[in-house]
């Protein structure tokens, strides 16, 4: 759980703050489920120029909150769809298994710093 | 202090937002260039932190547009960037940004480098309002340079820039002008006897006089001591002596000094010119300006209350020849009669 987010990143991203880091949680979850949707459909259709967009968006939307992993795998695909080459791209190449695992880190996170009385 | 901040990923969004309400800042949010800048134009907003990848109007196009825009006050841009893609920053400083924070954002640096930005929109606002004051005092000096504060008329700069003006328009055009030399009557016995408060306000009430009976396209100067010098545009001699006859005759009806006993009776003389009749095409106006002047005294010495038309031609001036001096391109020095 630990390595999916970057715990210390988001604490000071969010002014060490629960309520904040909740609200910020909760709309990056919101945001981010939808962008996968938007991402998968792009990449079943072969339309890389989008794939390379939504993924661009994805990676920064992720570093905010201090998804590592997950920010170097959108980054890595939208360098790759960018180049356009279609061969080359493994489909979704593990970000939805990571968004799960950045899900509950994150939810984790939240927890633990509301329940720190934060 | 307003900020707009302008990203279209709405987690970026959401924690510049928040992030700068905790440090105090009063936010403004939009997620494309061409909605910030339709935020933009249409409220004093002085700080601006923008995304350079964004749909509809990216960030490069919105730096672009706030620094054609010809806003009253400085907007400072920030820009968010990549940490991977400093091309881009280059572009976007040189598009008019002032400064840059890199995402993954981290709130100190956005903390300082808003305190930067903030320091320089005060010192900007600051000198600004410096600048409008400034501004108003020069327009007041302007004024003042050339109004003679005791009767209202232009003083003797404005007379000259007026006359040179009407002179150039007149060879331009080809119509004529004229040029009406007024001097009151024995003012020194008014000073003399009832003191110089009256006699100023001899001084004041005569020009008040004269400009109730001018045209509004005629100006009025006051050249010095009791001499006043009207220039009439587009009036040939004939017309320019009906205007001094109807001020003569105005000058001789009037009370002067009505609430005061005893109350005055003032008259005046008048010397007429007009170019290019009195002077001839082609001369400086100071000629037929010191034409007019002469003419004045021919009329003063006459017992005054009339006027003469330039140039005089009548039994020998010789004695009078040597009053006015002229010196190239300057406007005549008058003595006193």
């Amino acid at each position: 759980m630990s390595e999916s987010v970057n715990v210390a990143r988001l604490r000071e991203a969010t002014l060490d703050d629960a309520e904040f880091m909740g609200e910020l949680v909760e709309m990056f979850l919101t945001d981010v489920a939808d962008q996968l949707v938007s991402l998968e459909r792009a990449i079943a259709s072969a339309d890389w120029p989008s794939t390379s967009r939504t993924a661009h968006r994805l990676r920064g939307a992720s570093s905010n909150v201090g998804a590592e992993e997950l920010a170097r795998l959108c980054s890595d695909l939208e360098h790759r769809s960018a180049e356009a080459g279609a061969v080359e791209i493994s489909a979704g190449a593990g970000i939805r298994e990571e968004f799960e695992r950045v899900t509950s880190a994150l939810q984790d996170c939240v927890l633990q710093a509301k329940s720190e009385g934060r | 202090m307003r900020v707009l901040v302008a990203d279209d990923d709405p987690t970026t969004l959401f924690l510049v937002r928040d992030t700068l309400r905790r440090f105090g800042y009063e936010v403004e949010t939009a997620s494309d260039g061409l909605a910030a800048w339709n935020k933009l134009k249409d409220a004093e907003i002085p700080i601006v932190v923008t995304d350079l990848d964004m749909p509809v109007e990216d960030g490069l196009t919105l730096c672009r547009r706030i620094r054609a825009a010809a806003f009253s006050h400085y907007t400072y841009v920030v820009l968010l960037t990549q940490h991977s893609a400093r091309k881009n920053l280059l572009e976007g400083m040189s598009a008019g940004a002032d400064d840059f924070v890199s995402k993954p954002l981290d709130p100190e640096q956005l903390r300082v480098r808003l305190i930067v930005a903030q320091r320089i929109v005060t010192l900007e606002r600051e000198l600004r309002e410096l600048n409008k004051k400034l501004t108003t005092l020069n327009q007041g000096l302007e004024v003042l340079s050339r109004v003679d504060p005791l009767t209202g008329a232009g003083n003797r700069n404005a007379f000259q820039e007026q006359i040179e003006l009407t002179h150039a328009n007149a060879l331009r055009t080809g119509h004529s002008y004229g040029v009406v030399v007024c001097d009151l009557d024995r003012f020194k016995q008014v000073n003399d006897r009832f003191g110089h408060q009256r006699g100023d306000q001899v001084l004041a009430e005569a020009v008040a006089e004269i400009r109730s009976i001018v045209r509004t396209g005629d100006s009025l100067f006051r050249y010095g001591g009791d001499e006043v010098v009207l220039i009439i545009p587009n009036a040939g001699l004939e017309n320019v002596a009906r205007v001094a006859e109807r001020i003569c005759d105005g000058i001789r009806a009037a009370a002067f000094n009505a609430e005061l006993e005893p109350s005055l009776q003032i008259t005046a003389s008048f010397g007429v010119a007009a170019y290019p009749e009195s002077c001839g095409e082609g001369s400086h106006w100071a000629e037929l300006f010191g034409l007019a002047d002469e003419a004045m005294y021919v009329a003063k010495r006459r017992g005054g209350d009339g006027l003469e038309r330039a140039p005089y031609q009548g039994e020998g001036t010789d004695q009078e020849q040597g009053r006015l001096a002229f010196a190239e391109g300057s406007p005549p020095k008058l003595t006193a009669a």
